[in-house]
């Protein structure tokens, strides 16, 4: 029976440039994250890898669930440029602001 | 932290992302062993302010008794994905062996 995904711990950062969010996920490898983009909604997956059957757990403290958790984006994030990496389990996009939304000085004729 | 037996030897996983393999260190003690670690805050591309913070920084250390004696000499570490997995092999007398029963 497969157990209800956990949400993994984050830091959401906001600069000039746009958002960054990096999600722990340890055991997940690059090819167990899965960075989905939807009506505004930003999705994070991480599939941990299979457990190593052989051998017998004396002490386990580690879940076996997978990682999951969304986030709501707002109107100025460009979704089409939006970046993620994976390094020793922690995934982090990048989201940059579009250039429409950026801050724009108005002459004053 | 995860203790498994596999047999042949004791697999200690510790679950620690973001950090480097230089930050560990592990050392193997008559109480067990001890791992301690820093998550060390990195200088991000991104500068600016925190709007929502609930990773963790900073060192910590754990210490597990091992059920088991282990050889000393042949531990070996390895971090990937984030997971720091110690192999430690069984001594020699820890492990399982087989008893042939006479029959008299």
């Amino acid at each position: 029976m497969a157990q209800a995904p956990v949400k993994p711990v984050v830091r959401v950062r906001r600069g000039a440039d746009g958002y960054a969010i990096e999600a722990e996920m340890p055991g997940v490898a690059k090819d167990g994250v899965e960075v989905t983009f939807e009506d505004g909604k930003l999705t994070l997956v991480g599939r941990r890898r299979t457990a190593e059957n052989a051998a017998k757990a004396i002490y386990r403290e580690s879940s076996r669930a997978d990682f999951r958790r969304v986030f709501d984006l707002d109107q100025s994030v460009d979704a089409s440029r939006i970046t993620a990496a994976v390094d020793q389990g922690v995934l982090t996009v990048t989201l940059p602001r579009s250039e429409a939304s950026k801050p724009r000085q108005i002459a004053v004729a | 932290m995860d203790v498994y037996d596999d047999g042949e030897n004791l697999v200690v996983a510790v679950e620690a992302a973001g950090l480097c393999k230089e930050d560990f260190k592990i050392s193997l003690h008559e109480d067990g062993l001890t791992v301690c670690g820093e998550r060390k805050a990195e200088k991000q591309t991104c500068e600016g302010e925190s709007l929502r913070s609930e990773r963790i920084f900073g060192s910590f250390s754990r210490t597990v008794e091992l059920p088991t004696a282990v050889k000393a000499d042949a531990v070996a570490a390895n971090y990937t994905d984030g997971v720091l997995r110690i192999t430690l092999p069984k001594a020699e007398e820890s492990k399982p062996r087989k008893i042939d029963v006479q029959v008299s």
